[in-house]
Order: C-alpha cells, then sequence, then structure tokens
C-alpha cells in the first residue's frame, strides 16, 4: 500500500510538473497570440490609416486638379463671353439690325420740371374721393338736387 | 553524419558565411560610406516641389466689362514609348503645327521618354490636335493673358510676357497684385504619408475708371483723323477734370498685346505717358495763368504787338509772322500771339515763370498709375541747357518737353477751379473679397479759382472767335491749339509739326476735358485745322455717351440739381 503510494506520488508530482509547464506553455502562447493578435490589429489600423491619409491625399490632389480643370474652363467661357460682347462685334450686330448711331439731332432732351420731386411737393395730398355708384334714376335726381341745394343749408352759396 | 556530408555542410556553411559577410560589408558601405548620397536620393525621389499658381487677376473697365482675362496656350508632347502608329500621327499633325512631317517623325520614333513637338500653340490649334483623339499627344496648359477686345487700349493695359511677368502698363504697375501669391511646398509623395494641398493666393482684379464705349469712340476718332490727314500717329486723352480719373486714353499705331513679341520695341510704350513732345502754343494757357495769378497782368492788360520781340537776344516772331498792334490777353490768346506770350514772361521773369510751370507738374511724373510715365524735361536757369532766351520760347511752348498726359493734366487744373489732380486709371482693386476703391487726390493748387474762371472765360473767347473747328453745338467750349515743331538732330523740322487742342466742356461747370495730339499730320500743320475738327468730333459722341445734355437744357435749374445730386 505505501509502496503503491510511494508510486503514485512522484506520477502525481510529475503529472503536476507536466501539468504546470502545459500551463505554462499554454499561457506563453496565449500571452504570445495575444501579443501577435495586438500586433496584428494595430499593423491593420496603422495601414489602414495610412492607406486612408493616401487616399485621401490623392483625392485631394485629385480634386485641386478638377478645380483647376474647371477654373481653366471658367476663364475659357469668361473669355468667349467678353469675346461676344466686344464693341466692334455688338456694332456689326446692331447694324445688321438696323441700328444707327445716335448723333445729336437725333436726340431729344425732354425737361420733366420738378423732377426729381423735391421735398415740398412730396408731401401727401387729399386723395380723390371714391366714386358713387348709382343704381336708378331716382336716386341721381336726389344726388343731383342735394348737390346743387346742399350749400344753402351749409350756409354757403355762389 | 560521415565525412562527405561532414565537409558538404563545411562548404555550406562557408559560403553562407561569405555571403553573409559581403552582405554586411556592403550594409557598412551603405550606411558609412554611401549614406549621405542615398539619403539625397531617397529625398529625390520621394519629395517632390509642388507649386500651386495662382490666376492673375482679370481687368475690367468702370462698367464691369471685361478686357483681359486669364486663358491658356499649349504645349504639345508626345511620349515616344507609348507611340505605336508614328507615321499617322506625323501625317496627321505635320499640318497643323506648321511643320515637316519627318520632323515629327523622327521626334516620334526618338528614344527619349518625352518629346516637345511644339513649345507654345494656340488654344484653336490644341483644339485641332485634340479632335485627332490621340491619346498618345499630350496638351499641357500655359498659362496666357487674352484679350477679348482685341487692340482696345492696347497701351493702358500693357502685355504680359511668357514668365507671367507685366511689361508695360498697367500690367506692369500692378504686377504685384495682379500675380497674386505662387504657393510652394516640398511634399513626400510616398503613398504612407499624408499629401497635404498647396493653395496659391489669387491675383487681385482690377476695375479701371476708362469706360469701354468711351475708349471705342476714341480710338475710332483717332484712327479716322489719321487716315484722313496721313499723319504719322496720334494720342487722344479723355479725363474728367473734377477727379482726374481717365475716361479714354489711346494712342496710334498700337499693337495686339497677345503677340506682344511681335512689336516694335518703340510701341510697347504708351506715348500718352512716355513720350515727350514740344506742346507748342497750348502752353500759352499756363504762361497767362501764371501770369494772372502772379498779378503780372489782368485780362485787360495790353501790350503793343510789332510782330518781333527779343528775348535774350533771339527774336521771336508770331506764327504767321504778322504783328497784331495793340492787344489785351483775350486778344493774345484768341490769336496765339507767341510775341505776346514771351512779352509777359519776361515781365514775370524767370523765377516766377518756372515756379509756376513747376506748379503745374511740368518736369517731374505725375504719378500716374501705369507703367514708365516720364517727367518731360524743363531747363531752368542755371542749367547747362538753359539760356534767357528759353523764358521767351518756354512761354509759347517751346525748348521745353512735356508728356500729352503732363499737358491735359495742367490745363485741367483751370478747368478745376485750380486744382491739379493725380490722373489715375484703376478705381478698384479687388483682392480676397475685400474692395479697395481709389479716391481722387489733389497734387496742388497751382492757381486761385478766380484765375482758374479768367482763363476759362478767355479761352472759352479763343474758341468762339477764332478756332471755329472746335466749337459743338449747344455747348459752351473752352480750349486753345497747339502747333509745335518738332526738333529733330538739334534744329526743327522745316514742315513737319505736332498739331494739338485741349478742350474741355461744358466751360462753366467741366465734366471732360480731352487732348487730341496729331503727329505730323500731312494734310494741315495746324492744330487749329487737324486737331480742333477732331476734338469737336469726338466731343459730339461723348456728349452722348456720358449723358451731358446741351447747355440750354443742363441750365436749367432742375437739371442743374438733379445732375449735382447725381453727382
Amino acid at each position: 500500500m505505501s509502496a503503491h503510494v510511494a508510486r503514485q506520488r512522484p506520477r502525481t508530482r510529475k503529472d503536476k510538473r507536466r501539468k504546470l509547464l502545459w500551463l505554462t506553455e499554454a499561457q506563453a502562447a496565449l500571452g504570445w497570440a495575444v501579443l501577435l493578435a495586438l500586433a496584428a490589429v494595430l499593423g491593420a489600423i496603422y495601414l489602414h490609416q495610412t492607406s486612408e491619409i493616401a487616399r485621401v491625399g490623392r483625392t485631394v490632389q485629385s480634386l485641386q486638379y478638377q478645380t483647376d480643370e474647371v477654373k481653366r474652363a471658367n476663364s475659357s467661357l469668361e473669355l468667349d463671353i467678353a469675346r461676344a460682347q466686344s464693341l466692334p462685334r455688338l456694332k456689326h450686330q446692331a447694324e445688321q439690325m438696323k441700328f444707327v448711331p445716335a448723333v445729336s439731332d437725333n436726340i431729344e432732351y425732354i425737361v420733366v420740371h420738378n423732377y426729381p420731386p423735391s421735398q415740398e411737393s412730396t408731401e401727401l395730398i387729399d386723395p380723390l374721393p371714391e366714386p358713387v355708384v348709382i343704381d336708378t334714376a331716382a336716386e341721381a335726381v336726389l344726388r343731383a338736387l342735394a348737390a346743387r341745394f346742399g350749400d344753402l343749408t351749409r350756409g354757403e352759396s355762389e | 553524419m560521415n565525412p562527405s556530408q561532414q565537409r558538404r555542410l563545411l562548404v555550406i556553411c562557408a559560403g553562407l558565411f561569405i555571403a553573409i559577410v559581403v552582405v554586411i560589408l556592403r550594409m557598412l558601405s551603405f550606411q558609412l560610406l554611401s549614406a549621405d548620397q542615398i539619403a539625397d536620393l531617397s529625398r529625390t525621389i520621394q519629395l517632390h516641389n509642388v507649386t500651386a499658381r495662382p490666376a492673375r487677376g482679370i481687368i475690367q473697365d468702370r462698367n464691369g466689362a471685361v478686357l483681359v482675362v486669364n486663358g491658356s496656350d499649349y504645349q504639345v508632347g508626345v511620349s515616344p514609348t507609348f507611340i505605336e502608329n508614328s507615321e499617322e500621327i506625323a501625317t496627321d499633325l505635320a499640318p497643323i503645327l506648321g511643320k515637316p512631317r519627318h520632323e515629327i517623325l523622327g521626334a516620334l520614333n526618338s528614344d527619349e521618354t518625352f518629346v516637345v513637338l511644339e513649345g507654345r500653340v494656340s488654344p484653336d490649334v490644341a483644339e485641332l490636335i485634340r479632335s485627332l483623339n490621340y491619346d498618345q499627344v499630350q496638351l499641357d496648359p500655359l498659362p496666357r493673358r487674352m484679350y477679348p477686345q482685341g487692340e482696345l487700349l492696347c497701351h493702358v493695359l500693357g502685355y504680359v510676357d511668357f514668365e507671367n511677368q507685366g511689361g508695360s502698363g498697367l500690367e506692369g504697375y500692378y504686377q504685384v497684385e495682379l500675380v497674386g501669391v505662387v504657393a510652394s511646398r516640398l511634399m513626400n509623395i510616398s503613398p504612407l504619408t499624408e499629401q497635404i494641398g498647396v493653395i496659391a493666393r489669387e491675383g487681385a482684379d482690377l476695375v479701371l475708371t476708362i469706360d469701354r464705349t468711351v475708349q471705342y469712340a476714341v480710338e475710332e476718332h483717332l484712327k479716322r483723323v489719321i487716315e484722313e490727314t496721313g499723319a504719322e500717329g496720334g494720342t487722344i486723352i479723355v479725363m474728367d477734370p473734377r477727379t482726374g480719373a481717365i475716361l479714354a486714353m489711346a494712342s496710334l499705331p498700337c499693337y495686339r498685346p497677345y503677340d506682344y513679341y511681335d512689336a516694335d520695341e518703340e510701341l510697347l510704350l504708351n506715348p500718352a505717358v512716355s513720350k515727350q513732345y514740344e506742346p507748342g502754343s497750348v502752353m500759352k494757357l499756363i504762361t497767362m495763368a501764371a501770369a494772372l495769378d502772379s498779378g503780372t497782368v489782368t485780362p485787360q492788360t495790353t501790350y503793343e504787338d510789332t510782330g518781333v520781340v527779343f528775348v535774350g537776344g533771339i527774336p521771336v516772331y508770331n506764327w504767321d509772322r504778322a504783328a497784331y498792334g495793340t492787344q489785351d490777353m483775350t486778344g493774345l490768346l484768341a490769336h496765339s500771339l507767341n510775341v505776346g506770350a514771351a512779352t509777359i514772361a519776361t515781365w514775370m521773369g524767370p523765377d516766377t515763370l518756372y515756379n509756376y510751370f513747376q506748379r503745374f507738374g511740368y518736369s517731374r511724373p505725375l504719378g500716374i498709375d501705369v507703367m514708365a510715365e516720364t517727367g518731360g524735361q524743363l531747363p531752368l536757369p542755371g542749367d547747362a541747357n538753359w539760356t534767357e532766351t528759353n523764358i521767351g520760347t518756354n512761354a509759347f511752348g517751346q525748348g521745353l518737353a512735356v508728356t500729352p498726359l503732363q499737358m491735359l493734366s495742367a490745363v485741367s487744373a483751370l478747368a478745376n477751379e485750380g486744382y491739379l489732380m493725380q490722373p489715375y486709371l484703376v478705381q478698384e482693386i479687388h483682392k480676397d473679397g475685400q474692395v479697395f476703391t481709389r479716391e481722387p487726390t489733389i497734387i496742388s493748387r497751382p492757381v486761385s479759382k478766380q484765375t482758374a474762371y479768367q482763363l476759362t472765360a478767355m479761352a472759352v473767347n479763343a474758341v468762339r472767335t477764332e478756332v471755329f473747328g472746335a466749337q459743338l453745338e449747344g455747348y459752351t467750349v473752352a480750349g486753345k491749339t497747339g502747333t509745335a515743331q518738332i526738333p529733330e538732330g538739334g534744329i526743327y523740322h522745316p514742315s513737319d509739326t505736332i498739331a494739338s487742342f485741349i478742350g474741355w466742356l461744358p466751360a462753366d461747370d467741366p465734366e471732360l476735358i480731352v487732348i487730341v495730339k496729331i503727329d505730323r499730320p500731312k494734310t494741315s500743320p495746324w492744330g487749329s485745322t487737324v486737331a480742333a475738327p477732331a476734338f469737336s468730333a469726338l466731343a459730339e459722341d461723348l456728349v452722348i455717351l456720358l449723358d451731358i445734355p446741351p447747355d440750354e437744357i443742363r441750365l436749367q435749374r432742375d437739371i442743374l440739381a438733379a445732375r449735382t445730386n447725381r453727382g
């Protein structure tokens, strides 16, 4: 029995040691794995960042190139517009449309007195009375009489 | 392991050892011996100088009409290594580029990585090449100034060379403002580094005081006069005497600013500000102003005109060598008498005379904002080229030299109550979203308001009684003719003259002043028969374009008030 125990004890110790070793190796492996994973993640992040920066940089450059192109096109359009509006061209077109250059004899100056209106003349004057709608002949006669003799009732006369 | 295997292992190990040693030595040589060289090489490959060039500012007239814009010429190039159909390309390009086919074919078949077929072609030629649809033919834009109005305002605008440097006119004077600021940065083009945008500061835009329509009318009139009189050239300037703003400035012959390199160097100068001439009798206005303002004479002062007066021992004659008898100052100006001008100059004496001349801006640039303005020549007492005779001759515009702008500005002081305004061409500068506006600047007040009014009245009388060609129906014109001899090789040319006229209107409240100067007219030498009618014809158009009604309309109280408010 004791021999059996004596035989088992070292086995257990060995097992323990083996188990311990195995645990240590597993922990180490796990540690390494974690480290590698971290490195991989960091590497991936770094690569992503740098490639993203590079991509954005190239986009910026591309947009700058597009801006330059648009500016050039804009200048070209400005030039076309300015050429289309050049005086020799406008003159030619006007002549084709039978326009002739104005000379002083063609110009008649119209003097509009009190224009622009001075401050005094811009004061508000009484508005005209609203026109009255008359529906019947009787009403018209009554109104005419009232207008004719109304002054008498106000103590005024012509 | 048997001995054979051991030997082979030894050989392999030795080989590997040698290889490692070689690698280590090579690495050491890279690190120690060639470190700087390799670092430079690395920088050269990775670092790239990125330059952003700003667009040059555009130039507009006072109403916003575009006078100068940016465009592009193109460089035509190819990379021969990518060319497969060189025969076909050469055949198509030869007539467009105007080059022999074999020359283009030779370039297309060369061993170079890139070949420039044509350094600079116009946009039209580039468009033709583009229409061929050859991807291998590269068209690189090269900035170029474009002038949509053609030759209009050529001397004032000036030109810009292929290095984007303004060479004359406004382009030269406002080079710093127009060109903007180039942005440049040394950038790492490695894909692993951030690419930062390089943005240049754009050039400022200029808005001129020039009215394009007025300028066009002026140039048309100048062309017509030169053709009709067989003159060599001429200059017309239109200015607002109240502010000094130039409304038009034209000189002929002109050049195409786009093709400036084909023009004679002489043509690149702006004669209105860079070329001097003896002004002749127009100068009598200034002499008379000096005499009136200094109290030497009054309009009623008289002198006896015998047809000749000796100044410094040299005789001075009238233009027609006639004697005019007793003349007052108004008569002196109306008949344009040299004898009278020389007489009152001697009455004033050199100190007073030259003091006034200098106050009117002679002998120094006026400071107009255009390139290459010259100050003229005014010999003064004490100078080697001055003699007492100069007092007499200078009084009627001989023996001194001025620019057309100087002459116009001096007379404009008489039209502006005695104030000499600094002439200017740029009304506004638009820069970085801000607008900088130019305010009129008074240079000096050479004469009093009273003197200016007296002179104006005398100049009105001169036009009314003697210079019929300068009159304009419905308007009161003040002015003076000039017929100047041309000094060549120390003597005056026997027949050629410079005919000129300076006039302003409406005389009581001037809105414009004009100088017409015609060089060497063939039909007549006189300012009264060449320049004065040209002034009248031009003024007839200007009063319409600038909305100046005839006196009988303008002087009505209501109209005056309205125009005053508008101004």
